[in-house]
């Protein structure tokens, strides 16, 4: 199956204006619809979902190929618990709250570093489609992936749930109460783990200029 | 995300008596919204009026702003075009399995007066599910029922994981 396409909704208007006045979520709405055996309502929420999921969990073990594994866990997950769905929660909170549970778990448990040494094949060529740019010069490219390799380090370097904090805020943008829900915990400490992190971070790679390179 | 939900934070009262970075960490949502260039306008101009004289939050917001943008060089990669298709299957398979379908049967519905007896009803599956472990002779039955158990203890803890939601972000939220 390639990349699907986006299907067109199977809400009619009036069912769309009954939802926006009960004030559920789209995502509510469909996962009540998953709930009352509409598979192609599945379909549509991880449409909208898939990407983002696998793309935390990717920059959380730097691995395609276990990110996209845990992915597959994260939405039987949610599968599995249409039945018992209630639309108290937003959904996006309670799907990183999976998704992080997932990934701490599975850095939790060392199978991120046994695996580290076959890994570096698979870093390497995300690394290779991630820098690889035809109108760059060779020069470009390396420091491109020079670039690349100390952000990947200096996250990679952050205690865990700094690290899902950082992602969570930085590319999936989420706001301070989501991924306090995800990551179980209060607004404050959110903000803490986050001026903590971003301190590590910004002592790694703060020396980094707009171009890649490196300032003297 | 899809739908990233930031704006709605913006709107809270800020007053600029104190310099954010050395009233605590509570604040460093403005430092850091600031620099992630998603701060609430209004509370923009105050605090780049703020940074004219505090060369301790113009420092921190320039090395923090080198690092969100080198953070940009970390792309994500495409998800594999099988992906919903090696899940589905997985779904598929997990249907047909005699387990699930007694969960879903004792699940099915979404009967809210059924919902406080889900947890009984997912100890009575895995209490079946041990006892035919136990007592079945079928070596095939033992995965299955592992597997099966292994699902229904999953499904209970994303339960789980949505009623502390559901109690906890009330709470979250007053703290805004
Ligand atoms: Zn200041």
């Amino acid at each position: 199956m390639g990349e699907t396409q986006p299907q067109p909704s199977s809400l009619t208007g009036v069912q769309e204006s009954v939802t926006a006045a009960l004030g559920l979520e789209r995502d509510a709405e469909l996962m009540l619809r998953v709930r009352d055996g509409c598979t192609a309502s599945f379909q549509l929420l991880l449409e909208r979902h898939r990407g983002p999921v696998v793309h935390f969990l990717y920059r959380m073990v730097q691995n395609q190929a276990v990110a996209e594994e845990l992915a597959q866990d994260v939405f039987l997950r949610v599968y599995r618990s249409r039945a018992t769905y209630e639309p108290s929660a937003k959904f996006t909170t309670w799907l990183f709250r999976i998704a992080t549970h997932r990934a701490l778990n599975f850095i939790r448990d060392g199978r991120h570093e046994k695996g580290h040494q076959s890994l570096d094949d698979e870093i390497g060529d995300g690394m290779a489609r991630q820098v690889e740019d035809k109108s760059s010069t060779v020069e470009q490219n390396m420091l491109k992936e020079v670039r690349l390799q100390e952000v990947r380090n200096a996250i990679e370097a952050l205690p865990a749930k700094q690290k899902a904090a950082v992602l969570m805020h930085k590319y999936q943008e989420l706001d301070y109460s989501q991924i306090a829900g995800a990551l179980e915990c209060s607004e404050s400490a959110v903000k803490s783990l986050l001026f903590r992190a971003y301190e590590s971070l910004r002592a790694r790679l703060a020396h980094l200029d707009a171009t890649g390179t490196k300032e003297s | 995300m899809a739908e990233p939900n930031r704006k709605q934070y913006y709107n809270r009262q800020f007053q600029m008596n104190h310099c954010p970075l050395a009233s605590g960490e509570e604040n460093v949502d403005i430092l850091l919204d600031y620099c992630n260039r998603t701060l609430d306008p209004a509370l923009v101009d105050i605090f780049e009026k703020h940074m004219e004289v505090c060369s301790a939050c113009r420092a921190f917001s320039e090395s923090q702003m080198a690092v969100w943008d080198a953070l940009d060089a970390f792309e994500a990669l495409p998800v594999s075009p099988d992906f919903d298709h090696k899940l589905m299957a997985r779904i598929a398979r997990e249907e047909e399995s005699p387990w699930r379908r007694m969960w879903n049967k004792m699940t099915a519905g979404g009967t809210a007066i059924w919902r406080p007896l889900v947890p009984v009803a997912a100890a009575l599956v895995l209490a079946v599910g041990l006892w035919m472990r136990n007592s079945g002779p079928e070596a095939a039955t033992v995965a299955d029922s592992q597997l099966d158990a292994e699902q229904v203890e999953t499904a209970l803890q994303d339960m789980e994981m949505l009623r502390q939601l559901t109690i906890n972000e009330p709470a979250t939220q007053q703290k805004m």
